[in-house]
């Protein structure tokens, strides 16, 4: 029990040592031979998965907690100054590490068959790691300079990834535009840091969040974050290099790329509550990332209707569903309020889009990974993604068949699927603040249903092709990881209250309650 | 929690705060008119016989065309909807060119969208 006690303490710390050591390791183990490597890349992502499974148990039920690397330094002068990196561990950025935890999980299992036959695999798992350590920082820290170092981390792995087919000119000048443009976001990132550090002469969110003005420079900062988050989690117009990098990337890697983009995303929502808080004007705000959620709805959606590329079509599907969990936190920050005693709440309406816009990161991550698996098991077997020269593939290829189908309208909301209740969360509840909102997000879900169609008729429906007599049924490692989401899609859609209730909703209450999350900090989490 | 919480939390209903939503009772709902419809099925013409001419599609006497042939592929799904909205998809194809500069002018242009609206506001 105490190795129990002692394992859950430093397991925050774990969660980024352990993929980050064995990252450098990889390397080394694989000039011992390929089964030694690939038995220990799946064993570290079990490890990780159950240290997240047992850390994100123990924030649940026993409430959120701090980690300190570093001590206070005392200076030749006698006065002593904190030298510390904070993480924060509380029920959200639980809910968004167990997210990026599982389906790191599953891009490893999809990975060991699907890139079998490929070479520089030892670089492929060495970034792969670097990428869940960089997703797991960036959705843990308490400290702003440290969320632009895990920013980095993640995004130079991600770039590296885009661009592991370096025989495709494509994929080169995918991970190029990837790389480029987070490079830009983590300058405008770090200047944000700056002007933090030289207002308030802290790095650590909790001391910023507690003495924010929301002068003309905090709103500067404010704009920059804004700005760079919707960038990395593809929000409209800034979305251009999402169906490049989805679409160049592995299928494995697309799939972690949709964990990195809803990093991002918590990064915004953890920025307006958690950081400005109130202090912010809620109206503006809300209204700026409502105008960015429908725009990547319609431009999402109708651009995927156009696309003939399978993984470009899913990309812009991502796009597009990245709308609906901008527009229901949007609405969410339009209601934020306080009690008498300064506690941040959201009102009625509020809560119930928030928790929506919480509830589908969740759904989308499964649906949209799900989708580009299928994608990537079609690719494995045909050599092709473009919709143009599939077609029958049910005969040959059934279990994947059912699994598109399954995701597809998951996707689109159908229900008894996942993304139903979290869409009719977000929908009724939107209707209260503006209906022209719902409305828009109906249509744009009718139009995703119209997408689906395309890919599942062109690529499915048919009769057999001659060209395709030879393919078959992607290997087990593969199936097994879409099936993991298959029964995540049906259980949630199934049981979508238990996941409210117990997930949910304490990930959005530690979200919003700025004044915990500064004690929380302050006092160490006691 | 015992078991009889746990199954009672795991049938109850999602509240949106204007309405309520349960899957385990609309599947209920299907399982119901499923059988309804197996009952109608059941009524049916019982002189039906597979793999005849009763199960080929009728296309007005002549040979079917061969199925390969007739299969639609992507770029022709759609192509009423492409068509109507014709100048929204020019100017959007337009946009998406491609090109690593207008992705980061584009990042400039929301910036500044977003500070003007930001820097405006009242509070």
């Amino acid at each position: 029990m105490m190795y129990w006690d002692k394992f859950l303490t430093h397991a925050p710390a774990l969660l980024v040592a352990v993929p980050l050591f064995a990252a450098f390791l990889t390397p080394i183990l694989s000039k011992f031979g390929s089964r030694l490597r690939n038995g220990w890349i799946l064993i570290i992502a079990v490890v990780t998965e159950l240290m997240v499974i047992a850390l994100t148990y123990h924030v649940y039920v026993e409430g959120g907690m701090v980690y300190v690397f570093g001590d206070t330094v005392t200076l030749p002068s006698g006065s002593s100054v904190p030298v510390r990196i904070i993480f924060n561990v509380d029920a959200m950025s639980m809910f968004m590490v167990f997210i990026s935890g599982t389906l790191f999980l599953l891009g490893v299992l999809y990975s060991l068959s699907f890139i079998e036959d490929e070479s520089g695999k030892d670089k492929f798992f060495t970034l792969m790691l670097l990428l869940a350590a960089g997703m797991f920082g960036l959705e843990l820290t308490g400290d702003l300079f440290n969320l632009f170092v895990f920013f980095e981390i993640l995004s130079i792995a991600s770039a590296a990834l885009v661009a592991y087919r370096i025989d495709r000119a494509e994929s080169i000048e995918a991970g190029f535009k990837y790389m480029t443009l987070s490079v830009m976001a983590g300058l405008f990132l770090l200047f944000s840091v700056g002007i933090f550090y030289g207002q308030y002469d802290a790095l650590n969110i909790a001391t910023i969040a507690e003495k924010i003005e929301y002068n003309l420079l905090d709103k500067v900062a404010l704009v920059i974050l804004i700005t760079i988050f919707a960038m990395k989690c593809g929000s409209v117009p800034m979305h251009f290099w999402k169906p490049d990098a989805y679409g160049e990337a592995p299928a494995p890697i697309s799939l972690l790329l949709i964990a990195s983009g809803q990093a991002s995303l918590y990064a915004l929502f953890r920025v307006s509550f958690t950081l400005y808080g109130l202090s912010l004007d809620t109206e503006a705000v809300s209204w700026v990332i409502i105008f960015l959620g429908v725009a990547s709805m319609f431009v999402g959606v109708t651009m995927a209707l156009v696309q003939k590329d399978i993984k470009r079509f899913i990309a812009y599907l991502a796009i597009s569903q990245t709308g609906y969990m901008l527009m229901a936190v949007g609405v969410g920050i339009a209601s934020l309020q306080e009690t008498a005693t300064g506690v941040q709440f959201l009102n009625g309406y509020g809560y119930t889009a928030a928790k929506g816009g919480i509830f589908h990161i969740l759904n989308d991550a499964i649906t949209i990974g799900l989708l580009f698996l299928v994608a990537g098991a079609i690719y494995y077997r045909t050599g092709t993604t473009d919709l143009n020269k599939m077609g029958g593939l049910a005969h040959r290829m059934p279990l994947t068949s059912a699994f598109f189908l399954i995701g597809g309208l998951a996707l689109t909301g159908l229900p008894p699927f996942n993304s139903f209740s979290s869409k009719l969360l977000i929908f009724e509840s939107v209707y209260n603040y503006n209906p022209l909102l719902t409305i828009i997000g109906l249509v744009m879900s009718i139009l995703t249903l119209a997408a689906v169609v395309k890919i599942f008729h062109s690529a499915f429906l048919g009769p057999p092709m001659k060209r395709f007599r030879d393919v078959k049924e992607v290997p087990p490692a593969m199936l097994l990881a879409m099936s993991v989401l298959v029964i995540l899609i049906i259980g949630i859609g199934l049981f979508p209250n238990m996941v409210v209730d117990r997930f949910v909703e304490p990930a959005l209450d530690s979200l919003v309650d700025k004044l915990e999350y500064i004690r929380r900090i302050k006092t160490g989490g006691a | 929690m015992d078991m009889e919480d746990f199954l009672k939390e795991l049938a109850s209903s999602l509240k949106s705060g204007f309405g309520f939503w349960n899957p385990l009772l609309i599947l209920l709902a299907f399982g119901v008119a499923l059988l309804i419809v197996y009952y109608f099925w059941r009524t049916g013409n019982q002189s039906y016989q597979r793999r005849t001419m009763q199960t080929q599609p009728f296309f007005s006497g002549n040979a079917l065309p061969d199925p390969v042939k007739g299969h639609v592929p992507a770029d022709n799904l759609f192509w009423g909807f492409k068509h109507a909205l014709r100048g929204y998809y020019q100017l959007a194809e337009r946009a998406h060119n491609g090109l690593l500069n207008d992705y980061a002018a584009w990042f400039v242009v929301v910036f500044a969208f977003i500070l003007i609206a930001i820097t405006m506001g009242g509070a």
